[in-house]
């Protein structure tokens, strides 16, 4: 490439594969910048091939933040109930270490009643009969654990392999590593309902050491998505183009000469998108089109379940719009402030009878919604949880963090719809069967596997070491898919 | 008189330094423990990257590291889990030595998620949080 002048230089610079070809060749002492790396650094979100057919397109990532009691909702114990009030025995808590504030309480059953429910026969309880109606949707992972005492630091590990920040979400590994399926709008969105961001913050939703430009992004409740996003009325659309060219012109001076600064080419192709977004991200988070029907189907009729409805409903808009990994962190309903989250260390049946009531309908209308217009042979529904809760009480009328046994699942596409995975012990207090527990990084390297990726082959040179989504662990639970 | 006091504080020191080791020795070493993490992250990047000399170099260290950890729990002797867990670990990591050899990555990733999740066995039992 011969440059006659800056100028030339400049408008080459901003083309695209021309641009990789002029960086490659002025910058030779770079040594291993080759022009792939280049093209991902004029395009690091260009749509990328996975290591295998993909089986899902898009994931709905469904946390219950606070940790919901699933001996309440899906793993239904007998024993639990009939123990109920007495001391735990002493083999249940062999091999854990407790740390309850006020010590181990009795063993506590709340006021349920269990049903079977479709062909697989699942177990669901009062609390959840929308979710009940999809039983055979579903593929429930009943060994589930983890590690860590307190919320932050589990969601953290959840959400990124780690109980430490700094390592990048399950969300930006697959943006990472598919790119994106529509340049109008980010691959990777956060949602949730409730008056602000989840409070384990935005650390969950982070890029990490992977370039600043795979993070996700938070979209807030409301018409406007994103702060800022809006044109003032002020500015006519074609003064913030001409603003926009000039910036674009600008910024490829500071890019030419710093090529790995990821955090500058993320800002660089945020002003771009931004003016694309200003369009779309509304759009597709407007419900105005959307039928009576299906916000009724969505609980949008009911104040209880409406905001987080209203989450769920946008985020089958943001998988109809070839969004990747849609996060959703469940809040409370509207107005109230008592019961913020599924923690209940006291009060679980007036907690989890709100919580319930918010997510059950939503979620059962998602699962309706998605089948019914074809999307959920191409999408993964996930629910899961930084951990469970105990089968002791705490508080009398309450359960402390569980990290040792509890219930997540799948459902959508590539999943064997209708099974269960693993179990808890006879009390819900341990995973049964070692063998068969389900780590975070087992569920992330099997979403990964869905999404057409290999985890070990998904990595990504930090400062020399070769990193990956699951860290040094992690499984693919091949019984969990079809 | 004097030289009674000298022989009894000698003797009160010596016991203590050795009452010290004693109790250093009911804990497994944490730099160690740390050790075998940093080498096993080492490997794993060593592994994806097929880094032979690295991979190999972490593997050997790691054999030698989770031999002391058996003779360890094999001291304390009422831990028969940890025992076989570190024997487990020691054995995976001379299976992966003999895979990166043959640069059978493949093997060796495999054998090395497997030793990572032996950690953890051990860890979710013996660890002190």
């Amino acid at each position: 490439m011969s440059i006659a002048s800056r100028r030339d230089f400049l408008l080459k610079t901003g083309q695209g594969l021309g641009g990789a070809a002029a960086l490659t060749g002025l910058i030779p002492s770079v040594g291993a910048f080759g022009a792939a790396h280049a093209a991902d650094l004029v395009d690091p979100l260009a749509p990328k091939q996975p290591h295998f057919p993909a089986k899902v397109k898009s994931v709905i990532w469904l946390h219950m933040n606070g940790a919901p009691s699933t001996l309440d909702l899906y793993d239904h114990k007998p024993d639990l109930v009939k123990l109920a009030g007495t001391d735990v025995p002493a083999s249940f808590l062999k091999g854990i270490k407790t740390s309850t504030q006020g010590g181990v309480g009795k063993l506590y059953a709340s006021n349920r009643t269990w049903k079977q429910h479709g062909e697989s026969g699942a177990w669901f309880s009062d609390l959840v009969p929308s979710i009940a109606q999809h039983a055979d949707k579903l593929a429930f992972i009943k060994s589930s654990m983890t590690v860590g005492a307190t919320h932050d630091i589990s969601i953290l590990k959840l959400n990124t392999g780690d109980l430490n920040p700094g390592r990048p979400s399950l969300g930006a590994w697959v943006t990472y590593a598919l790119g994106s399926a529509n340049p109008d709008l980010p691959p990777y969105v956060v949602l949730y309902n409730g008056k602000s961001e989840p409070s384990a913050g935005s650390v969950n939703w982070n890029s990490g050491f992977l370039p600043a430009v795979y993070q996700g992004t938070a979209f807030r409740p409301g018409a406007s998505p994103i702060l800022y996003l809006d044109r003032p009325e002020l500015r006519a659309a074609t003064q913030q183009r001409s603003s926009l060219d000039l910036l674009k012109r600008l910024n490829a001076l500071g890019t030419a000469q710093r090529p790995a600064d990821t955090e500058l080419l993320a800002r660089v192709r945020s002003y771009e998108l931004a003016d694309r977004m200003q369009a779309a991200a509304p759009e597709a988070v407007d419900l105005a089109k959307e039928t009576d029907a299906t916000k009724a189907l969505y609980g949008l009729d009911d104040p209880t379940s409406a905001s987080y409805g209203t989450t769920l409903l946008r985020a089958r808009r943001l998988v109809e719009r070839g969004v990747r990994f849609i996060q959703v962190v469940s809040g409370a309903p509207d107005g109230e402030t008592e019961y913020t989250s599924w923690d209940a260390h006291s009060d679980l049946e007036k907690n989890h009878g709100l919580m319930a009531r918010m997510v059950d309908k939503p979620i059962g209308g998602l699962l309706a919604d998605l089948k019914s217009r074809g999307l959920l042979e191409s999408t993964l529904v996930v629910w899961t949880s930084e951990f469970g809760r105990t089968s002791y009480g705490q508080s009398g009328n309450g359960r402390d963090h569980n990290a040792w046994g509890y219930t997540q699942w799948l459902a959508g596409a590539g999943i064997k719809a209708g099974t269960t995975y693993g179990e808890t012990d006879e009390i819900g207090l341990q995973v049964a069967d070692k063998d068969k527990a389900v780590d975070t990084y087992d569920l992330h390297a099997t979403v990964l596997q869905l999404l057409g990726l290999d985890h070990l082959k998904t990595t990504f040179l930090n400062n020399g070491r070769s990193e990956r989504p699951t860290v040094v662990y992690g499984k693919v639970i091949k019984e969990l898919l079809a | 008189m004097r030289k009674e006091i000298v022989a009894i504080v000698a003797m009160a020191a010596l016991l203590a330094v050795a009452g010290g080791a004693r109790s250093d020795q009911a804990e497994l070493d944490t730099d160690l423990m740390h050790s075998i993490e940093d080498s096993n992250k080492s490997l794993a990047s060593n592994i994806a990257i097929k880094e032979t000399r690295g991979a190999s170099s972490d593997a050997k260290e790691l054999t030698e590291m989770f031999a002391q950890v058996e003779a360890f729990y094999a001291r304390k002797g009422d831990a028969p889990d940890a025992v076989e867990l570190a024997k487990k670990s020691r054995a995976l990591s001379t299976q992966i030595l003999q895979s990166v050899s043959t640069s059978d990555f493949g093997a060796a990733t495999d054998s090395a998620t497997t030793l990572s999740r032996t950690c953890k066995t051990c860890h979710n039992y013996y660890k002190k949080s």
